[in-house]
């Protein structure tokens, strides 16, 4: 909005026709104010000069070019205030259009920073240890981010904005990540670890636990991670099935991380067998809570404590941990998100299933669920059933029999920006059922952090566990909370993300230095040099990713996607447009 | 005869007085920089609004150009106008600091910061050259030129014009050069030759963005 604001003035200070002193003058300051804004050197009173003059401009010129002039500026200041902000403290642009504060798109848009056109263009030139090394220098998880990430990346990408064809950079990653061993990366120790060094709790053994303790040993702290389960990898192993992530890769990928300055305790549970305040006795400097969101929301209908009702976390969990097969003959799904996909083609990979639908409220365009999987879904027989709510489960002698569902219209559009599904009476239907699993969101079990705490820490009604988003901090001096159970049921990507900014955050608070510092804008610094494109490579079109044929993926648990060939790497690789050279010089150039 | 009221005291006054007239006339004072006596009035540095009508029709005009109209009430101090009048002044300081009218406007009417980015204009645009030299000099050498930003003052194609007679016109006029050429102690002038028409027959080169239309200079004949 800012960058809507800025060209609108930058058009009427050429077009005005510079008789009235406010409407030459006032629309080339509000451009200026606005220059400065997007390119992140606004401070927080131009905003208030910025209204104030565009009121004057609307109000002392003569004729409707002066008077309309300032209404760009207002009608934005004045509904989109939060992204002129962002602009001015935060130094980001949401809408990713502001050149000086975005850089290269790709990494601007990457939760944990990765120099994503770093890597693309080291792949492009043949250097995969380099590349390899640019990934998992931002990500400690770059195996499995190259599977599951939901790649904002690639939403991002200039070569898709210009021709729908962005580079495809999770699949490019995932051709790093296959060919490069996870143990032949050695990060940098900024401190060693002694008997002195401080001690760090974690509790929960997931993305952001196991992130979190990974950077804060390598910043010279003892850590103990406590986990519930007997294993560690928290929903990347308990949730997210085997034919998107192998057990092994995760396995391998979690062992690089850990070092003989992190401890693993399992089979712990805050509330249960730890509380915060006994950390802090035994001797925490600071404790990091990301337990994640294992509880599932209920449906409340009746009928929900059927037999052969399940959550789908807890249906997801009982297959990848204990491997129980709790579905059988026709399973109903009921949800719109990734846990509802993955449920739904776990299910139909199980022994006694028959068949899977999927029972949506609203339309396939607007699943929260990444378009892909509910693609692949589709295609391995998943049937989609759009436009229906579930009344009540139907039960016999204390069975699931079927589902009673009602059918629905898109009525308005919601808080969500997402059209809310409207019943439409008499239009109820019911439909054979043998097993339903729920998938309709989870929370995070915040009753045993409010619990295990002498001071309570306080939560939000969508249980969650209220953090400062900055800094990661609750209200407790000391606890530090990230992942899904601050952030409500969200990716792998923004809990890696949280792990490492709480890292930081945790040396910041024992060091006792400021825990918030202004923010700095991650522009590419480094040079690489660009490789000889062809007119045939710069026309191409992005690479379709193989996966498996569905006939034979349908039978296991083998991953279906494939990775890329070297040719077809190197190829999709030079396609891109190689945003950061317009910020870095050569390093003959600098001299 | 037009009946109307100023600042609620009721006036009444012959038809085509403007309101800066009438209000003037009045006593109350009215800023003006594109104004002067004896020009037509151009209503372009905005400083003269004032606020006429009420409720939500209220709206500033340029008092300058507005004719005195039955039953018309005018606002020539309201919070709206003198908000208004303290931005265009923050705006031409901003713009032209060095001039002298502009600052005494600034300390009248206590502007006392300038939160814009600083320039060194030498021309605010005024217009008053333009109408001095065409409606008082009859010589229309001068006139405007482009829009928006690029908007300026020359003569065209930016070669002397046959009908300048260096009458100095323009420069003595003008609210914004005439620090410059005078400044405040008249030695160090860099011409002067406009206003007090002595000439300190200066080094020329020193003076490269002199502001003068009158090539060479009628005092000095220092060709540009």
């Amino acid at each position: 909005m800012v960058d809507v604001a800025k060209y609108f003035m930058n058009f009427l200070r050429d077009e005005s026709c510079g008789k009235c002193f406010t409407c030459r003058k006032g629309t080339q300051r509000m451009w200026e104010i606005l220059d400065d804004v997007s390119r992140g050197r606004g401070n927080g009173e131009q905003l208030g000069l910025l209204q104030e003059l565009a009121e004057v401009v609307k109000d002392t010129t003569m004729c409707g070019l002066g008077q309309t002039a300032s209404n760009p500026v207002l009608s934005t200041l004045r509904y989109f205030r939060h992204e002129f902000e962002e602009h001015i403290h935060k130094r980001t642009c949401r809408a990713g259009v502001c050149k000086e504060l975005v850089g290269a798109p790709c990494q601007t848009a990457c939760p944990v920073g990765t120099e994503a056109w770093r890597y693309v263009a080291h792949i492009a030139r043949g250097e995969l240890e380099e590349a390899y090394r640019v990934i998992r220098e931002a990500n400690p998880f770059p195996s499995v981010c190259a599977r599951v990430c939901h790649h904002p990346c690639e939403e991002r990408c200039r070569a898709g904005t210009v021709s729908g064809q962005a580079i495809a950079i999770r699949a490019l990653k995932r051709y790093v990540t296959d060919r490069i061993d996870p143990f032949s990366y050695k990060p940098v120790r900024m401190r060693k670890v002694t008997k002195s060094s401080p001690a760090v709790a974690i509790v929960g053994a997931g993305p952001a636990g196991l992130t979190c303790a990974h950077y804060l040993s390598l910043m010279g702290y003892r850590v103990t991670i406590f986990e519930a389960e007997q294993r560690a990898g928290g929903m990347m192993l308990s949730a997210i099935p085997a034919y998107r992530l192998p057990r092994e890769v995760l396995e391998k990928e979690i062992a690089s991380l850990l070092s003989k300055d992190i401890a693993i305790k399992y089979g712990v549970a805050l509330g249960r067998d730890i509380t915060i305040d006994g950390l802090f006795r035994d001797g925490y400097k600071a404790i990091f809570l990301a337990l994640g969101a294992h509880k599932s929301r209920r449906l409340g209908v009746e009928g929900e404590d059927a037999e052969g009702v399940f959550s789908s976390i807890q249906y997801l969990r009982s297959f990848n941990l204990e491997e129980k097969q709790q579905a059988r003959g026709r399973v109903g799904v009921i949800g719109g998100g990734n846990s509802a996909v993955d449920a739904a083609r776990v299910a139909l990979r199980q022994r006694d299933v028959r068949s899977v639908t999927i029972f949506y409220r609203r339309t396939r365009e607007e699943m929260p669920a990444f378009a892909e999987e509910v693609d692949a879904a589709v295609q391995e027989g998943v049937r989609l059933e759009t436009l229906v709510s579930p009344l009540q489960i139907l039960t016999r002698k204390g069975r699931v029999a079927g589902l009673r569902l009602i059918r629905n219209v898109l009525g308005d559009v919601d808080a969500t920006g997402r059209r809310r599904p409207v019943p439409v009476p008499g239009s109820e239907y019911d439909c054979e059922l043998d097993s339903i699993i729920v998938a309709i969101s989870e929370g995070s079990d915040v009753d045993s952090v409010a619990v295990a705490s002498g001071q309570k820490i306080e939560t939000t009604p969508q249980e969650t566990v209220k953090v400062d988003p900055d800094t990661l901090c609750t209200n407790v001096p000391g606890v530090f909370a990230g992942g899904d159970v601050a952030r409500g049921p969200n990716t792998v990507v923004d809990a890696i993300a949280d792990g490492k900014r709480a890292a930081t955050m945790i040396d910041r608070y024992v060091r006792g230095e400021q825990l918030q510092q202004p923010p700095e804008v991650r522009l590419p610094r480094v040079y690489v040099p660009p490789v000889q494109v062809s007119e045939e490579i710069a026309a191409a079109r992005r690479v379709e990713t193989p996966r498996a044929a569905v006939e034979w993926r349908k039978r296991g648990f083998a991953e279906v996607e494939m990775s890329l060939t070297p040719e077809e790497a190197a190829r999709e690789a030079s396609r891109c447009l190689r945003c950061d050279l317009e910020f870095v010089q050569r390093p003959e150039a600098r001299a | 005869m037009v009946n109307l009221t100023i600042n609620g005291l009721p006036v009444q006054f012959e038809e085509g007085t403007t309101l800066l007239e009438a209000a003037r006339f009045m006593g109350f004072p009215i800023p003006t920089l594109c104004y002067l006596e004896g020009l037509s009035p151009y209503g372009a540095c905005r400083l003269c609004v004032v606020e006429i009508g009420e409720g939500p029709q209220a709206k500033l005009v340029t008092s300058c150009t507005y004719p005195v109209q039955e039953g018309l009430k005018v606002r020539t101090a309201s919070s709206r106008v003198l908000r208004a009048r303290k931005m265009v002044i923050e705006l031409l300081l901003a713009s032209c600091p060095q001039s002298k009218v502009i600052q005494d406007l600034a300390s009248k009417y206590e502007v006392r910061q300038q939160r814009f980015k600083q320039e060194y204009e030498d021309c605010i645009l005024c217009g008053l050259c333009v109408r001095m030299c065409a409606e008082q000099m009859v010589g229309k050498a001068i006139g405007f030129r482009g829009r928006g930003e690029r908007r300026s003052i020359g003569t065209p194609f930016d070669i002397r014009s046959k009908e300048c007679r260096l009458c100095g016109g323009c420069m003595y006029v003008c609210p914004a050069c005439q620090l410059r050429c005078t400044y405040t102690e008249p030695e160090k002038a860099i011409c002067g030759g406009c206003a007090n028409l002595s000439p300190p027959c200066v080094e020329k080169e020193q003076f490269d963005d002199m502001m003068c239309y009158m090539d060479p200079c009628v005092a000095c004949e220092i060709t540009k």
